[in-house]
């Protein structure tokens, strides 16, 4: 059975109502929102999707790409869970497994990052050992411990402030943990993003298996795709029914020590920020609230929403291998959000993502904004007693 | 056709990134809501301004090149899919609300935005848009009106919005020239009356299905946000009693008791009849009395009292959309239309005939709501594609087919999947005018060709 045809009848429950588009056109779908046609939105993809699974569509570049420009934000499966709760993300995904196992017409960019995953296991062809660079002699790490942070590739490879952060926290609130080291391949999220789930399949096996022989029960993540990955995806991948280790995102582990009252804040200087939620961890994991109690536990910081927040939320740009393939469509919908937090009087973006840091941070100049982006994590460490 | 050369001349009025002939962008518009085949358009166009389209239909008329016009897409009978393919033209990038003039209290629009995006700005000022049609975020104010749509919310006391509150349009002939209409059609005049001079050419566009200009801005009559409103809800037995309450809310002409009144009934549940009545007011007072008055009817009627919550969730829902919408699989309306006020019942007797009876389809229901001295009804089947798809269809065919033997007023006709051919050789001279005006408006029978005028 080909990735798509199994979700054959899944895709035939689309009544084609467009609860998906939102009620304008840059209110829920960011494809939409950067493609115009309704192709870009998960009703019109329904329908391409039937068209291709009853061979009325040819593959060909720009087939490829209308499909590689979708950013799996899932804003149009939680609008659909009114409706015909079709997971229009896993048939999105499925209909880049389709291509892919064709061979043809591949985005050079979608190949390169396969090669970079099978060859060096990163998503930056970075040497692997450049993961742990962010250990510096003052960092403690306890091989020996129960709790293993699992940083990911964006993290670890382009912002070492969102690792350090995190691993200045745990010491400073004295809760021990451990990593894999070298032997850290990706979690494989991108490879899923891109329809390549093969090679997804080799890199789970390889992070569980190592994970296990540790023993350790508790994988700490920075990064949401890491998170929905390990939690959700790994399971599938493997034929788990039960994973041997539960995985907790770094916005959860904080919150709950500082609703414990451990977490030692101390008074910042006042400042307006607002949270914007990945989508992978909020719409996709439902983690909506942890990440905006702690911020409000900081002395000295308000909070404020933007418009679309939550469920609700507009994607960051940085999703669903946009960013990897069509830099520039993501860049687009990294302005539109940048111009709403501007809107609700934020000085600042907290996200708890690095690529919705890379992504925001990348595109404000081009939005003349002069707003700091941060991630949870550096905002929770330059607030602590040390 | 030479599809690269038409693309090329339709890019250079909208912009290449506006136009599309990609195979996979074309099927994404192959369907409406309805079960009616698929039809694939030989391009797509996203105007954004009149301007761009009468520049369109100009050059479509040098092209003979036919041209579909699409709002938010949610047709339920197949009314602008391309049955000749051509052109089709996307209106949803014309979507702005142009101004909101809280004095003359009306709203202008661009034709593709939604009632969801209206509705929404015109709360921030005070304001709403009361009558409006059941249905997702989708739906276009273009759409609604070119259709002369309508669902149960608010018309018990407004009729169907298409028809009652627009107050001028502007939009783009066939041929290319573009005109306002109302008051509007005077120079620097604002639209706050819909007739103007001569005849109500506003109303030459409600209800044309698109085949005699292309909507592209309307001005509504919108109201304050009422201070008070309440909901009730109640069962009946017999659809004679729900005839009489029926009658009895919309007798007051001009001061009708509710502001909205559906009831419904499911195959599956026959002799099993809930109303829902959603009710406002600017004073307390007033709303209290209908709902006493209401009260009064519908126990006169035998209705029993139910739990209100039901209406609540019902019409409070209307531009967002409801829950759980296809749970019990896709949506199918047929024998949509409307009737006089005293025959309800007959229409239903005919549908138990049909649904309960003759084909046994548990997933039916039949509804009406009331709009001033009268009843829009709907059949509404739930069915699973592929499989139940040509039964589905029987079934409508025979539902549609013997609803307009009855006289039923159609929403829509749309084309030949649509219910065109239950239409032809019923409207006699009626039809003739408009076939005149069709070809007199549209000499090349390039807008919209086979739709509502063969």
């Amino acid at each position: 059975m080909s990735p798509l045809s199994s979700y054959a009848q899944e895709i035939m429950k689309c009544g084609r109502c467009g609860y998906c588009l939102g009620g304008y056109t840059a209110e829920t779908c960011p494809a939409r929102y950067v493609i115009g046609f309704e192709s870009g939105a998960a009703r019109g993809r329904m329908l391409a999707a039937r068209a291709m699974l009853e061979g009325r569509l040819e593959n060909s570049p720009k087939l490829i790409q209308r499909i590689y420009t979708c950013f799996l934000c899932g804003a149009c499966k939680t609008k659909c869970e009114d409706a015909a709760r079709i997971d229009t993300v896993e048939i999105i995904r499925a209909m880049r497994a389709e291509v892919f196992s064709q061979g043809i017409n591949i985005p050079e960019e979608v190949e390169k990052l396969g090669t970079a995953l099978e060859t060096k296991r990163n998503i930056f062809a970075s040497a692997p050992e450049k993961r742990m660079a962010w250990i510096t002699p003052d960092i403690h790490v306890d091989e020996r411990a129960e709790l293993l942070y699992f940083p990911g590739c964006v993290s670890s490879l382009r912002f070492a402030e969102i690792v350090e952060s995190t691993a200045r926290i745990l010491n400073t609130i004295y809760v021990d943990f451990s990593t894999l080291g070298v032997s850290e391949w990706c979690c494989g999220n991108p490879l899923l993003l891109t329809g390549q789930y093969d090679l997804a399949r080799e890199m789970a096996r390889h992070n569980v298996e190592e994970i296990k022989r540790r023993g350790v029960r508790h994988v700490l993540v920075s990064c949401p795709g890491c998170y929905r990955t390990l939690s959700q995806e790994y399971s599938k991948l493997l034929g788990f029914a039960e994973m041997p280790f539960d995985v907790i995102h770094t916005s959860q582990l904080f919150h709950h020590v500082a609703a414990e009252g451990k977490m030692p804040f101390r008074k910042m200087p006042q400042e307006v920020l607002t949270y914007h939620d990945p989508c992978e961890l909020g719409r996709l994991s439902g983690i909506y609230e942890e990440p905006r109690e702690l911020i409000q536990q900081i002395p000295g910081i308000t909070l404020v929403e933007m418009d679309r927040n939550r469920e609700r939320a507009w994607c960051c740009g940085g999703g669903g291998g946009v960013k990897i393939v069509y830099p520039s469509q993501a860049s687009k919908v990294a302005l539109a959000r940048l111009k709403e937090a501007e809107s609700c009087g934020a000085t600042g973006i907290v996200s708890g993502c690095p690529t919705c840091k890379w992504n925001l941070n990348e595109n404000l100049a081009a939005a003349g904004s002069r707003l700091r982006v941060v991630d949870l994590s550096e905002l929770v460490y330059s607030s602590l007693t040390r | 056709m030479d599809k690269r050369e038409v693309c090329e001349g339709i890019a250079a009025i909208v912009g290449t990134d506006n136009v599309t002939d990609l195979d996979f962008d074309l099927h994404a518009y192959s369907r409406d809501l309805s079960p009616a085949r698929g039809r694939v358009p030989s391009m797509v166009a996203r105007p954004r301004s009149s301007s761009e389209v009468s520049a369109i239909m100009r050059y479509a008329n040098r092209k003979r090149l036919p041209v579909y016009v699409r709002g938010g897409g949610s047709s339920h009978w197949a009314a602008w899919l391309p049955v000749h393919g051509g052109l089709l033209l996307d209106m949803y990038a014309m979507e702005d609300v142009l101004e909101i003039d809280d004095k003359n209290l009306t709203a202008t629009v661009q034709s593709g935005c939604t009632w969801y995006k209206l509705d929404g700005d015109l709360r921030k000022r005070g304001l709403t848009y009361l009558s409006s049609e059941m249905g997702g975020p989708a739906m276009t104010v273009g759409g609604s009106i070119i259709k002369a749509g309508g669902g149960p919310y608010g018309t018990t006391k407004f009729g169907l919005h298409g028809q009652c509150d627009v107050l001028g349009l502007e939009f783009v002939l066939p041929t290319g020239e573009i005109v306002r209409t109302g008051s509007g059609a005077y120079l620097g005049v604002p639209r706050f009356r819909r007739y103007g001079i001569g005849p109500d050419l506003t109303g030459l566009l409600i209800g044309s299905e698109g085949t005699l200009g292309i909507l592209t801005e309307a001005t509504l009559q919108v109201r304050p946000i009422p201070k008070a409103e309440d909901f009730l809800s109640f069962t009946f037995g017999d659809w004679n009693d729900v005839m009489e309450v029926g009658d009895a809310i919309t007798r007051p002409f001009g001061d009708e008791i509710a502001f909205a009144f559906e009831a419904s009934e499911e195959s599956s549940a026959l002799g099993s009849i809930t109303a829902r009545i959603h009710l406002y007011g600017y004073d307390n007072e007033v709303l209290e009395y209908r709902k006493r008055k209401l009260r009064e009817i519908c126990g006169k009627h035998k209705g029993k009292e139910g739990d209100a919550s039901v209406s609540r969730e019902f019409f409070t829902r209307v531009t967002a959309g409801l829950k759980g919408l296809f749970d019990q699989g896709v949506w199918h309306f047929t024998g949509c239309g409307m009737i006089p006020i005293r025959r309800l019942p007959e229409f239903n007797e005919v549908w138990r005939e049909i649904i309960a009876r003759k084909y046994k389809f548990p997933r039916c229901t039949f509804g009406a709501w009331t709009f001033p001295r009268g009843w829009a009804i709907y059949a509404h089947l739930r069915y699973s594609e592929p499989d139940e798809l040509k039964m589905i269809l029987t079934i409508s065919n025979e539902m549609n087919k013997r609803f307009i033997e009855m006289r039923v007023v159609p929403f829509g006709i749309g084309g030949p999947d649509g219910s065109l051919p239950f239409i032809r050789g019923r409207l006699g001279s009626y039809y003739e005018l408009l076939r005149s005006l069709k070809k007199a408006l549209d000499p090349n029978d390039i807008l919209q060709p086979g739709i509502l005028v063969e």
